[in-house]
């Protein structure tokens, strides 16, 4: 389950690889008994049902901000994990594409969120990710919050570079393309694992 | 090198071009391309014109730009950071038009791309470059693009069409292409897109374009897809009166195909599409684009190689019925016409009322109550129809999605192209 999951759910970089979900899928319908306009591929067994099935009905569901950065207007990324953040058993609020960086800062602020989850795939995170990240840490209330980024984060082939800057700026994790959605899902199953022993959130 | 030799005197260069082209049995494909330096744009535009293959030239601006934010494209130039885009309003028009002088002409037009939904700073621009067309569109490229309220965007293209039609005279008048039939690039069900499609063109025509073409991305059934396009031509020849209009087909939006070969199957479908719905204009994608923005030569291949697909011979034009993709169409159309005598304020009532209604589109101003799901047959259907004029036939309509689910349906055109272990591809494609 765990190989298909790394290499099959790349929402947060922009490069999804579902072949190997192909046979976990048929019709739903048989042709014989139904029109072609019904039969829809519907998944038999979610590949990684098992990943999700430790964290399905959390404690305490986490409360996450899904949002693209300022210049970014992709958002299949942002409605596809707003729907495993769900699927996890959490809450979300999508901002949707093209959040001024004002809006995203009051979003913290007002709704304190226990994760913020930011994807961008237009190559312009390795620029917007730090100004993004180093205002919402220089707020005193918002220091501790756990902003995540993953996606396509620069112009070029080679990812390594941006990453470490990412992290080096204030994210608490960069999620990189050839690791696909498991080190994602893993860190919101840990983050909700945490949740009990750190402080609340001031509300 | 084609050659572009025999000028007529067009209305607009851009829509003249194409409609000789098209009276010539040719297709005109064009690049998606852009680049941050003048320099990189120039050659890339020169390589366009120059390629064996029947172009028009693409400025895409980057997404600074895009969003208005042209300090951080200035910062941007300034400290060597490489943009996605051509950053017009930061490099302003003299800049441009020294990066455009001799290029152009009748011969060689080029169309200025950005997507933004309050265009005011681009068009103020624009209008002193020697560009004559742009494309985009109140909701087109409002509702998929961020959080601009809808009805600061109809005022703001509203507006900008009245500049561009104060600027003609002297010989220059101005092209717009609609993108609604672009919306969200995939999972958006054909019936909405040639609404919307038309809806704009209709709002450019009422605001005194006299020149438009109408956009219709290529989906997940090239059938479907002909089918739509027969559509969309029916009902722009019905609204557009006394304008002059032409079509364009987008090859597929969505996820690319990783490989080479995936990436050609999927461009020959887009060609017979094309030519079976007698579109006039394609826009092309290369093989690179799963992975990157691509280089000037990746472009050139992926134009040079559809161009001669479009004349290949024999030609197996694709299936083309009525489903009633028109009539559904027709009356989307005509429900939001009936909403106002003005169009902008009818396209907005209809948004308020969900009579249009974007499937998974998480703009403020969509109610987001649609739903679309593709069928085994690889039809692209509706699965909830929110409030729109629209009967939901399929009976197997998901009640929701997980990820997994919707993963796939985004990936369904990788897996109908890309070859399995250098074998066909796990989806037959329709068009061999």
């Amino acid at each position: 389950v765990s190989s298909v999951v790394a290499t099959s759910l790349r929402v947060l970089v922009g490069d999804l690889d579902t072949d190997q979900l192909v046979s976990h899928f048929r019709p739903l319908c048989a042709e014989e008994e139904q029109p072609t306009d019904a039969i829809l591929y519907v998944m038999l067994t979610d590949p990684y049902a098992d990943l999700i099935g430790r964290t399905a009905v959390p404690a305490e569901p986490l409360r996450c901000l899904v949002s693209n950065l300022p210049s970014d207007a992709h958002t299949w990324s942002l409605v596809t994990l707003e729907l495993l953040l769900r699927q996890l058993g959490h809450v979300v609020i999508n901002l949707g594409s093209c959040p001024p960086q004002d809006l995203i800062v009051a979003r913290c602020r007002a709704l304190r969120p226990d994760l913020v989850v930011l994807s961008t795939l237009n190559g312009h995170g390795h620029i917007e990710g730090p100004e993004l990240v180093r205002r919402i840490r220089l707020d005193r209330d918002l220091h501790d919050l756990h902003i995540v980024i993953g996606g396509k984060l620069n112009c070029s082939d080679n990812a390594a570079e941006s990453n470490a800057l990412l992290l080096s700026v204030g994210f608490d994790e960069v999620f990189d393309a050839d690791d696909g959605l498991q080190p994602f899902i893993e860190f919101v199953h840990e983050l909700a694992a945490a949740r009990n022993v750190r402080p609340e959130p001031v509300l | 090198m084609f050659d572009r030799n025999q000028s007529s005197s067009p209305a607009n260069r851009f829509a003249a071009f194409v409609k000789r082209m098209h009276g010539c049995g040719r297709l005109v494909v064009q690049p998606r391309m852009g680049f941050s330096s003048p320099e990189m744009m120039r050659a890339g535009l020169c390589a366009t014109r120059d390629a064996h293959a029947c172009t028009v030239g693409t400025i895409t601006l980057d997404s600074f730009t895009r969003v208005g934010d042209h300090g951080a494209a200035r910062r941007a130039l300034d400290s060597g950071d490489e943009l996605n885009g051509f950053p017009l309003v930061a490099h302003g028009t003299g800049t441009t038009n020294t990066m455009l002088a001799g290029l152009q002409g009748p011969d060689f037009p080029v169309q200025v791309r950005h997507g933004t939904a309050l265009p005011d700073d681009i068009v103020a621009v624009l209008v002193d470059t020697y560009v004559d067309a742009t494309e985009g569109g109140p909701v087109s490229y409002t509702l998929p693009y961020g959080r601009t309220p809808l009805d600061q965007a109809v005022a703001s293209w509203a507006r900008c069409s009245h500049r561009l039609v104060e600027k003609e005279g002297d010989g220059v008048t101005w092209h717009i292409e609609t993108f609604g039939g672009c919306m969200l690039g995939q999972l958006c069900p054909p019936e909405l897109l040639v609404a919307l499609s038309v809806l704009e063109a209709i709002f450019f025509a009422r605001h005194g374009l006299a020149s438009v073409s109408l956009s219709y991305a290529q989906q997940t059934n090239a059938e479907q897809d002909a089918e739509a396009l027969a559509a969309l031509r029916t009902l722009a020849a019905k609204h557009l009166p006394g304008v002059e209009w032409h079509l364009v087909l987008y090859s597929w939006m969505g996820l690319f195909p990783r490989t080479a070969a995936g990436a050609r199957r999927l461009m020959q479908e887009s060609v017979a599409i094309a030519r079976t719905a007698r579109v006039e204009r394609l826009m092309v994608k290369t093989s690179s684009e799963a992975n990157r923005i691509p280089t000037i030569a990746e472009n050139i291949a992926a134009l040079e190689a559809a161009d001669s697909m479009t004349r290949a011979n024999p030609f197996h034009p694709v299936s083309c019925g009525d489903t009633g993709i028109l009539d559904t169409a027709s009356d989307l159309v005509g429900d939001v016409l009936n909403e106002s005598e003005e169009i902008g304020k009818a396209i907005l009532r209809a948004f308020q009322t969900g009579r249009l209604d974007v499937p998974y589109c998480v703009h403020p101003d969509n109610r987001n109550r649609a739903r679309s799901y593709i069928d085994g047959a690889g039809w692209l259907r509706w699965s909830h129809s929110g409030a729109m004029p629209i009967t939901v036939t399929g009976r197997c309509a998901p009640v929701s999605l997980t990820a997994a689910e919707f993963l796939a349906m985004l990936d369904y055109n990788r897996r109908r192209f890309d070859p399995v272990d250098g074998e066909s591809p796990s989806v037959e494609p329709i068009v061999a």
